[in-house]
Order: C-alpha cells, then structure tokens, then sequence
C-alpha cells in the first residue's frame, strides 16, 4: 500500500458529514473558571502550608541550639593512678623527703633511686 | 485584567478559536476513535486543557499543532489506561444523526479495519495521511523521532492491509485511479 493508496483509505474512514458540534462554549468556559480556581487554590494553599512548616521548622530547630547549652563546671585535674608517667623531678639530696611522697596520698609508685628511670606499671 | 464575572480577559479570543476550530479538531478525534461520542469527550478534553495554557499559547504560536498534538495525546492516553479506570457509559446514548453515506457500507468496513489498528499506529496514520502532516511533523506531535513515525506507519499500514478485504483495496485502487 503506497502513501496515496492509505491516504484514500484514512479519507475514507472520515466522516463524511460531520453533525453539530457537541462542545458547548458556555459550560467549556464555566468548567474551565473553575479548574482555574481550583488550581489556584490548591498553589496559594500549599504555598502557605509549606511556608507554615517551614517557620515551625525553623523556629523548633533555633530553640533547640540556642541558649539552652548551659556552661560547664570545670572539674580540676585529677592524677591518673596507672599509666606511663613523666619522670618526676626530684631532689637529688640525699635525706631529705619529698613532700609529694606521703603514705597516705594518691601519688603512685614511684622509685626514686637517683639517676635510674622510672618504671611503668603494666 | 480580569472580567468581573470571574473569566479572565481573553476568553472571548479563546471561544472563537474553539468554535473556528472545533470541527476539524472534532473530525480528527472521530477518525481517531471511530465514535462521536469518544470524539466529543476529547474535543471537551483537549479543550479544558487548552484553557489552562492559553495565555502563554497565545504568546508563543502554534496553536494549531498544539490543539493537534494534545487531541492525539488525548487519545493515547485514554487508550493506556486501564480498561476499569475508564468511563464507562451506563445510559443509552441518543443517536446523533448525520446525512447518508454514498457509500456507507465501505466506510463502515474501513472504519473497522482502522480500528483494529493499534492505538499508536492509529494515531500515525491519521496524523501522516487525514492531517497531511510530514514524517517530521508527525515526530514532533508524537513525540517520538522520525524513525519511530516511519517505522510505526509502515506497521500499521500492514496491519491495515491485512485487516481490509482485498476487494475492497482493489475497488480503492480503481477509485483513485479514476480520480
């Protein structure tokens, strides 16, 4: 079938007489207006909703990370009582004490044999 | 800009469009279908859609390839859908009287061959052979590249062609001859 053989035919399947016009201006135009609104109803409402959440979210989250972090109170320094340490300076003279050595104290072991290093406790 | 009975300002530049164009819209949506009420629902369908874009249409151009292009979508769309979701007329429908056919009986047969073509390859034909459109027109109405419009009119030609009587391609032939 060549392209004038199927034009003949489409042509013939058309209609041969076309009755009245079934669309009504009218009722097309007042369907129409109010799609129109509809629609615009729909943008103007999520529009306004979405700016709602928006300021919600906005406000939720500033209370949430502003003010409310109150200070912190700084605990003093606390030896640790294992672990490496540094090697304390001590006073080479034989016979005196230490005034950091007492019995009773946190202090950890310590030798303090002059000139050796100290010794971890593993 | 708008009238105070709620329609905007350009409508009465809308409704003459539509009442100038709406028979050659309509006829297309018939041979689409093959039904004046199917056609009649595009018409209203395209239309309503028309309405929406108008304003920016109006600047643009084109607006017979646009009415053209969503008549055919229209279609296609209506045809994807599945066969529950789709409006299904429950009342008995008036007649809608036309003048006799010359040749009723042939028109009817090819009318039905037609509709056995499927939906995409209809709407190829009828834009490539009742519109007159280009290859390349009928690409941009569709869609599709212009490969796609050659390859799908060929099918539905020989689809076409199976579906129609042999005596009756020979009577067309004869027709168009002496034409």
């Amino acid at each position: 079938m060549n392209d004038e053989e199927a034009r003949a035919v489409i042509l013939l399947a058309g209609p041969a007489d076309v009755p009245p016009p079934g669309v009504d201006p009218e009722r097309l135009l007042s369907e129409g207006r109010k799609r129109r609104q509809r629609r615009n109803l729909v943008v103007v409402g999520g529009s306004a909703l979405t700016t709602a959440l928006l300021v919600v979210l906005v406000t939720v989250t500033a209370g949430q990370t502003g003010p409310a972090t109150a200070p912190q109170t700084v605990q003093p320094a606390v030896a640790p009582t294992t672990g490496t340490q540094p090697a304390p300076t001590l006073d080479p003279t034989p016979g005196s004490s230490s005034p950091g050595l007492s019995s009773t104290g946190t202090a950890p072991n310590r030798t303090t044999t002059t000139g050796s290093h100290p010794t971890s406790h593993r | 800009m708008e009238q105070d009975a709620g329609g905007a300002w350009w409508e009465d530049e809308f409704v003459a469009y539509v009442m100038a164009s709406s028979s050659s819209v309509r006829a297309t949506a018939f041979v689409l279908c093959g039904d004046w009420h199917r056609a009649d629902d595009l018409l209203q369908v395209t239309f309503l859609k028309l309405y929406r874009v108008w304003p920016r249409l109006v600047r643009r151009g084109e607006l017979d390839a646009y009415v053209r292009r969503m008549v055919v979508r229209a279609f296609l769309n209506e045809n994807r859908r599945k066969w529950r979701s789709r409006e299904h007329l429950s009342a008995e429908l008036p007649d809608v009287s036309t003048a006799p056919e010359p040749d009723h009986a042939q028109r009817l047969s090819v009318r039905a061959a037609l509709d056995g073509v499927p939906p995409k390859q209809r709407a190829v034909l009828v834009l490539r052979f009742w519109d007159d459109l280009s290859v390349d027109e009928t690409a941009a109405a569709l869609g599709c590249s212009a490969g796609t419009v050659k390859s799908q009119s060929a099918r539905g030609l020989a689809t076409l062609r199976k579906l129609l009587d042999p005596s009756q391609l020979g009577h067309l032939a004869f027709q168009q001859r002496q034409a």
